[in-house]
């Protein structure tokens, strides 16, 4: 992989420039060089809850969810269907708005963006990759993983470079040409992920992103997205049925009924590298299961 | 990747995008057919009323005669005193001055002249000639045979019968119109809009010549040529020349002086018509309102006033271009509009999760309005093209295959009920019944290429925007809840 702090600053001003100054991230909240939250967290939720008609009467999907998750952390969300986990997911990627409570993210409160400000955050600050991986199925993995970048204003030459970059990230260069029907589940998802990533995102949401693969496409699939946490220092959010997925990430969030019901640190400490990144077991930082988490994350489980 | 996007999404949804292109295409060649015939009905109108009407004459003025006059009542006698034999046939002329029509004296052609706006005026003197052909012998018996019972000559008694009780024939009446044309400026009344096919047309100096010009058709039928003479109640006339109106109408069959008309019927210094020309198409309501006010017992008519009376096949084909044609081009129009606009909504609702996507990626509405847009003006401009191509065939098929068109005009006097049966023949037969024949042609222009494209266009943005609309209602985490 490239190196990221190079990644970093170049999306950082694309960012800026295409956003305005307003959405300019400042470069002490990328990356955390300590290891040491940074005072604000990434997100902050108070009582927050989201309602949905169904059928004439109100349901809650949430209900009055308090958390908060701090910049660069692994986040896995569980929970059984219904239990609201791709709603809260939504909710953090800015795609929908709580119905009650307050919701912040990097110190703005979410609920009061307006529809354009919401859009212009999710087209800087998140990638998201879904289940069904959603590529545009008449467009190649190369242009799919193009239209991130569309709505920040990157240049066509820029933009092909950039997607081209990202495609040999997750090593799915050689297949750049082909169109999604050519393209297996995994490396479907991949470029899914690749359109996730290159636009450099803040944070990386992934709703069931293993859902549709088999067990080593799934591992790969989880391998790559780990990496992406460990050597890019994003914040990584999965929503997952799957237990071996959840297994590999520091903190677990266990929803049911709308509430979130179980929120441990399974994983032990997590240190980052001066350049953001997670040390590995092989460079002498293990993810010690059931050891407590040392990350004051303000978490609050009801 | 705006383009390659909007061409990629049109090839995946081919038949969707097939179906909407011709639907535009087709209502846009239905408009394009129904206009281009309209156009043609109007030209066929116009080279009809050129023709009937005289080209260059933008107003004629008309007055209706008297009530007694028009009641033309009367006895039909006829002895070998008032016939003139050719061989065992004789031959009587009745000319008159057309039935019903009343007459000006010619000082108002010189005070219609005078008028704002007028340009020229001509007078001119319609007449219809009567011809009684039949069999001398027969017509001697006749008159024998009524000098016997003290009556005056052929016209009383009962009709003579044939051997199986059916009524003989001995006479045949052929009627023919012939106008007096003022030969101090032939190209403004009858002989306007005439096309000379062998000789002359009147010349100035031949004002009080026995001298005649005669229509195609009408030498044809009598086997007239130019220098031949005919005769026309009793005088002889030298025919000059012969002439085919622009869309070979039967309107006059005989032109001569006017002077010479008027002395046929007795009519020095009267006229019938007065043949008006405007200094401009614009200033034609105001000349025509100012006669009106100089002349108000006349008939004030201009082309577009007789274009409402011409009747037959024409007239049939005007009213369907006009009705028929244009609702249906208007409903196959407006239905591919909606068609489109469904087709682009259902198409929109079908991509429900790309669209989610997009917009979870960050894709602002009006991007995703503008993607939807841009592929309903992709098959607009299909449509376009298709439908124009359409159009053209159609309007050359019709040109091609369509018959002829009669166009008549019925401008004769009315003949009141109770009138003698000399006045009901005369005025059925003189009645001023023209009918001309014209090629239906169905011309497709510039201007009409450019509305049916604009057509195909505007209704891609109709689509456009209906599908567009619907795109950016979607909210993102419904569009991906749907799915996921």
């Amino acid at each position: 992989m490239r190196r990221l702090d190079t990644e970093i600053e170049h999306g950082r001003t694309v960012a800026g420039d295409a956003l305005g100054d307003e959405w300019a991230v400042p470069a002490a909240d990328a990356v955390r060089t300590d290891g040491v939250p940074a005072a604000e967290p990434l997100y902050r939720m108070d009582g927050v809850g989201k309602l949905f008609k169904r059928r004439g009467t109100r349901v809650a999907a949430l209900d009055a969810i308090d958390l908060t998750i701090d910049q660069g952390e692994f986040v896995i969300v569980m929970g059984s269907t219904g239990s609201g986990k791709s709603t809260l997911l939504m909710l953090l990627g800015a795609l929908d708005r709580p119905s009650g409570g307050t919701m912040s993210c990097e110190g703005r409160e979410l609920d009061r963006l307006s529809e354009t400000e919401l859009c212009r955050l999710r087209g800087r600050m998140f990638g998201f990759v879904f289940q069904s991986f959603n590529l545009i199925p008449t467009l190649t993995a190369l242009e799919n993983v193009e239209t991130a970048l569309v709505p920040l204003g990157v240049p066509g030459e820029e933009r092909r470079e950039r997607a081209y970059a990202a495609l040999t990230d997750v090593g799915l260069a050689q297949r750049a040409g082909h169109v999604p029907t050519e393209l297996s589940g995994g490396e479907q998802q991949r470029c899914a992920i690749a359109r996730a990533l290159v636009k450099d995102p803040h944070v990386l949401l992934a709703d069931e992103p293993t859902g549709n693969l088999d067990e080593k496409t799934r591992d790969d699939i989880v391998g790559v997205l780990e990496s992406v946490w460990r050597e890019r220092g994003k914040t990584l959010i999965v929503v997952t049925h799957d237990s071996t997925v959840a297994a590999r990430a520091p903190r677990l969030l266990r929803l049911h009924e709308g509430r979130i019901v179980e929120d441990v640190r399974q994983n032990g400490t997590v240190e980052r590298a001066p350049d953001g990144r997670v040390a590995d077991a092989d460079e002498g930082v293990a993810f010690e299961a059931g050891a407590p988490a040392s990350t004051p994350a303000g978490v609050t489980a009801r | 990747m705006f383009f390659t996007y909007v061409w990629r999404e049109l090839r995946r949804r081919k038949r969707q995008a097939l179906l909407t292109s011709l639907g535009l295409a087709l209502g846009v060649a239905l408009v394009v057919i129904v206009s281009a015939v309209t156009t043609g009905v109007g030209d066929a109108q116009d080279e009809v009323l050129e023709s009937l009407y005289g080209v260059g004459t933008d107003v004629t003025v008309t007055k209706a005669a008297e009530l007694e006059n028009a009641n033309v009542r009367g006895q039909f006698r006829m002895t070998t005193d008032d016939v003139e034999k050719v061989g065992d046939q004789f031959v009587r002329d009745s000319v008159l001055a057309t039935p019903g029509s009343g007459n000006f004296n010619d000082t108002r052609v010189t005070e219609v002249a005078g008028v704002e706006g007028v340009s020229a005026s001509v007078g001119g003197l319609m007449l219809t000639n009567a011809r009684v052909t039949g069999d001398y012998e027969w017509l001697e018996a006749r008159e024998l045979q009524a000098q016997e019972q003290g009556e005056g000559g052929f016209g009383q008694g009962p009709p003579p019968e044939g051997e199986n009780g059916q009524e003989e024939r001995p006479i045949e009446i052929t009627t023919y119109s012939m106008a007096g044309v003022d030969v101090a400026d032939v190209d403004l009344g009858p002989l306007g809009g005439a096309e000379v096919v062998d000789g002359r047309l009147f010349e100035t100096t031949e004002a009080k010549d026995f001298v005649a010009v005669v229509s195609q058709s009408y030498a044809t039928q009598e086997d007239l040529a130019v220098g031949d003479e005919m005769s026309i109640n009793g005088k002889d006339f030298e025919i000059v020349g012969i002439v085919a109106s622009q869309s070979g109408g039967s309107g006059v069959n005989v032109y001569m002086p006017l002077t010479r008309a008027q002395k046929m019927v007795d009519l020095e210094g009267k006229v019938n018509q007065i043949y008006v020309r405007a200094d401009s198409a614009e200033s034609i309501p105001a000349v025509k309102s100012e006669i009106a006010t100089l002349l108000p017992s006349a008939t004030v008519t201009s082309a577009e006033d007789l274009a409402e009376d011409v009747t037959g096949s024409l007239g049939s084909a005007s009213s369907l271009a006009d009705r028929l044609g244009t609702w249906l081009a208007a409903a196959v129009l407006a239905a591919a509009f909606l068609v489109a606009g469904l087709l682009t909504m259902a198409g929109v609702s079908r991509r429900t999760t790309e669209f989610g996507t997009l917009k979870a990626i960050g894709w602002r509405s009006r991007r995703i309005v503008g993607q939807v847009m841009g592929e309903s003006m992709m098959q607009g401009v299909i449509g376009a093209v298709v439908g124009v191509g359409l159009g053209l065939l159609g309007a050359f098929l019709v040109a091609q295959f369509s018959p002829g068109l009669e166009a008549s005009v019925t401008t004769g006097p009315q003949i009141e009920e109770g009138a003698g049966p000399m006045g009901r023949m005369a005025g059925e037969l003189l009645n001023e019944t023209q009918t001309v024949t014209t090629e239906l042609t169905a011309p497709v222009g510039v201007e009409l290429v450019l509305l049916a494209v604009g057509l195909a266009l505007a209704g891609a943005v109709f689509a456009g925007v209906l599908g567009g609309w619907r795109a950016a209602r979607l909210r993102p985490a419904e569009a991906l809840r749907r799915v996921e």
